[in-house]
């Protein structure tokens, strides 16, 4: 396949991951919006990796998910925190830093 | 040792700064051993620099230290620099001397006092303040030491600050004093600005070689030396206590006794006279100056006499008198008689002290208090120290073969016959020697009658059965200065009393100050006699009025002139003067400028200001923290999105500009981007759509065949970035 095939699915993952960070409001679902950025990302860096025939692309995707995997957990704790003291996971309702 | 004459200042300054650190936590014996040690080193020290070392240098300008360079700026070397010289020498004896017994009276006098360690600590450092203003080789030093005795003046003065009065007398004289140091500053500028050196010796040189730099002309017709030497003496007088600076002495006597003695009778305000006594070769350049330091001086001596006269305070006495005899110092240095002048402070420093260790065992005696019209018959109590208030009362009046005879005999002669002024200003000579004997009359007639008042007739005092002899402490130093006002006359004796040689004083310092002035033996025996009869004049008189206590011709003359008496004894109301003159609009302005700059402009405009300002910003900033984390992300996409766009727009030149030479244009694109040498670039120049020229260059000529109108494309690509962007333009050839 085409580098740019990969590109594409790519960008599309991309997409939907920002509009799910964006647009829902359950913090569960944000930070799996967020896996999907990372992983749109991965895949951008695997795609260029082959393409170029350059080994450092691989590399980066081990750091990428190395990273996924400290900001779920760091992400999940938070989540879970705010949950005990509030009752809610809803971020319209956790905005108590307003000015 | 000889050639550290730094050790000399450096020894109180030790002294002080170890009392001032840990002095509280040792005992009074501790504390007074040290400070007495410390000086008493500083006088071993002077003694054997001045009595050993000195002689053999003398003709040479004295012994140096220099301790290393100060300050050096452009053409500016100040230099750490000590010099002892035949004037700076004995100056340094008298310093260290007087201080040395003066805190030894104090062992005795401040026994009782909870601040005893502060209290030498504060004479220490003034000692060592002094001896660095006697011995520094260049103004700058000098005037360290000036304001250093400046401090302690101030720091003694208010030495018992619990009562307001004493530390109003403190400011007073900072204040005043500070107002005179400007005058030094200037004069100071003055001579640097004019000769380009401060240092003493290099200025003397000048000045002795007649100094074109000096008498060069200044301002209104005057030369250099004129104004130099006339700010200076505006600073002397500040610190020497002259018309019209001279008011902060009086009350300076809020300080306790010894500080009275040492500093305000013996040493510090003699440096005035002393300063000038150093530039003596400068004002000897400027006529009209020494004319104005002169008169200045017999102003102030005939002044103070008449106000010492009305006074009722043992010390306000002193202090007038002190005032007097500082007069008559600036007479004799302004007639160009240095060596009279500093004869009559050498003599003064010990009838002076001795006359104010009197006062203060006197009132130690009587419990503190100074009224002397709540005093007398103490001859008897206090034999020790009647005895020697009698020998420097006699001094000071100038009853012959008492010091100050000769001293004040070699000024009010020298002023007669002295021929400084030159032609123009002779007048001066014969009026301030004039006022110098009616100011010689009325110091008589004050002192006898302090003396009177004090020591003779009934006991007025409430305390009779407590009067006690101060303890030997006291009473040695006591007798040291006793013998000192007696004998000290020895060393300046006049060549019509001893011979050639007997003027000891004016021989040692004719390499310093220039020899001594020459008064014909005649001319000298008239002055004598005339000031004998002035003196016992004086003295007869005031016994006729106070001898035993006040008397009837003393009560008759208050009635006959009571307004005069009146005027008197309020001191002509000079402060009263100043106080609307100077300290009144002084304080009207300060007010005002409090008010428009400190409260308005400062407080509100520029401090209030600022927080408004930022307050306000800050009201619609808030407004943008809405708290929820989503529109934050949303903001940040938006704001990545713009970066990504600026970084990767693409590729444009960022200018572009079209000559045409002829039948050529000339296409230069500008490219400043970071992209720069990896851009594409095609040029289109005949509109045909062929690209007449590419490649990584950006500029290209095209030359035409025929003239016409022609359309111009230009293409630039980013390969990497895969962007391209194409520039049209249309362009004539004629």
């Amino acid at each position: 396949m085409p580098t740019y095939a990969y590109i594409l699915v790519s960008l599309a993952l991309f997409f939907v991951g920002t509009a799910g960070v964006l647009l829902r409001r359950n913090a569960l679902i944000v930070l799996m919006s967020v896996e999907l950025q990372l992983a749109a990302g991965t895949l951008a860096l695997l795609a260029f990796s082959r393409a170029l025939g350059d080994q450092k692309g691989h590399v980066f995707a081990f750091f990428v998910m190395a990273l996924a995997a400290a900001e779920a957990a760091v992400g999940l704790a938070i989540v879970v925190s705010v949950f005990r003291t509030r009752r809610t996971a809803n971020l319209d309702d956790v905005n108590a830093l307003k000015g | 040792m000889l050639s550290h004459l730094r050790t000399i200042p450096l020894l109180p300054l030790l002294g002080a700064a170890y009392l001032i650190l840990v002095g509280r936590h040792h005992s009074r014996r501790a504390v007074h051993h040290i400070a007495c040690m410390a000086v008493g080193a500083a006088l071993v020290v002077s003694a054997d620099a001045f009595f050993f070392g000195l002689p053999a240098l003398v003709k040479e300008g004295g012994l140096t230290d220099v301790v290393g360079t100060w300050f050096a700026s452009g053409d500016l070397r100040v230099d750490l620099a000590l010099r002892m010289d035949a004037l700076s020498g004995l100056m340094c004896l008298v310093v260290t001397l007087v201080g040395t017994l003066i805190h030894i009276y104090s062992t005795g006098y401040m026994a009782h006092d909870k601040d005893y360690a502060r209290f030498f600590a504060y004479l220490n450092l003034f000692c060592g303040a002094m001896l660095l203003l006697v011995l520094g080789d260049n103004l700058p030093v000098m005037f360290i030491g000036w304001e250093g005795v400046g401090l302690c003046s101030y720091l003694l003065i208010g030495f018992w600050y619990g009562e307001t009065a004493n530390a109003s007398a403190g400011k007073k004289a900072f204040i005043t004093n500070r107002v005179g140091d400007l005058g030094f500053l200037i004069g100071m500028f003055l001579l640097f600005r004019a000769a380009g050196t401060l240092d003493i010796p290099a200025l003397v040189d000048t000045a002795r070689g007649g100094g074109a730099v000096l008498t060069a002309t200044l301002w209104w017709g005057q030369p250099v030396a004129f104004w130099a030497a006339l700010f200076l003496f505006f600073g002397a007088a500040g610190k020497s206590a002259q018309i019209p600076l001279y008011v902060w002495l009086p009350d300076a006597m809020a300080g306790p006794t010894p500080v009275s003695a040492l500093i305000h009778a013996a040493t510090m305000v003699t440096a005035g006279v002393y300063m000038v006594a150093r530039l003596g070769a400068m004002y000897l350049l400027a006529p009209a100056a020494l004319a104005i330091v002169a008169g200045v001086g017999a102003l102030t001596a005939l002044f103070a006499a008449v106000i010492a006269l009305g006074q009722n305070d043992f010390k306000k006495i002193l202090a007038y008198s002190t005032i007097s005899q500082l007069g008559f110092m600036f007479v004799g240095v302004g007639t160009g008689n240095f060596a009279g002048g500093i004869f009559h402070l050498f003599t003064h420093a010990f009838f002076k002290a001795g006359l104010f260790l009197c006062a203060g065992s006197v009132m130690h005696a009587l419990g503190g208090s100074g009224d002397i019209t709540r005093m007398g018959g103490l001859a008897g109590k206090l034999p020790w120290t009647t005895w020697v208030f009698r020998v420097c009362w006699l001094a000071i009046c100038g009853v012959p073969i008492f010091s100050g005879f000769f001293s004040k005999d070699a000024i009010v002669a020298g002023a007669f016959a002295t021929e400084v002024f030159g032609p123009r200003l002779a007048w001066v000579s014969p009026t301030v020697g004039a006022g110098l004997l009616a100011a010689a009359l009325g110091t008589a007639f004050y002192m006898s009658r302090l003396y009177y008042l004090v020591f003779t007739g009934e006991c007025r005092a409430d305390t009779r059965g407590h009067l006690h002899e101060s303890p030997i402490e006291m009473v040695g130093p006591l007798v040291v200065f006793g013998l000192g006002a007696f004998l000290a006359g020895m060393a300046g004796l006049p060549p019509a009393v001893g011979g050639s040689r007997a003027d000891l004083i004016g021989h040692w310092l004719a390499p310093a100050v220039g020899p001594p002035l020459e008064v014909s033996s005649g001319f000298e025996w008239r002055m004598m006699v005339a000031s004998t009869v002035i003196a016992l004049a004086g003295i007869g008189l005031a016994r006729l009025f106070f001898g035993g206590g006040a008397r009837e011709p003393a009560r008759r003359f208050v009635a006959a002139l009571p307004r005069l008496v009146a005027v008197v004894r309020s001191k002509f109301f000079v402060d009263e003067i100043y106080q609307w003159l100077v300290v009144r609009p002084l304080r009207g302005l300060s007010r005002g400028l409090f008010v428009v700059v400190d409260r308005i402009l400062i407080d509100e405009l520029l401090v209030g200001g600022w927080t408004f300002l930022v307050d306000t910003i800050g009201r619609f900033l808030r407004l943008v923290q809405v708290g929820d984390v989503q529109r934050y992300l949303a903001i940040f996409a938006m704001g990545l999105a713009a970066l990504v766009y600026v970084m990767a727009r693409p590729a444009a030149p960022s200018e572009l500009k079209i000559r045409i030479e002829g039948r050529s244009a000339v296409v230069e694109l500008g490219d400043r981007e970071a992209t720069s040498g990896k851009l594409d670039y095609g040029f289109d120049f005949d509109g045909d759509g062929r690209e007449d020229r590419s490649g990584p260059s950006p500029n290209a000529t095209w030359s035409y065949t025929r003239p016409g109108r022609y359309r111009l494309r230009i293409r630039v690509t980013d390969p990497q970035w895969s962007t391209a962007r194409t520039i049209e333009r249309t362009i004539d050839i004629r």
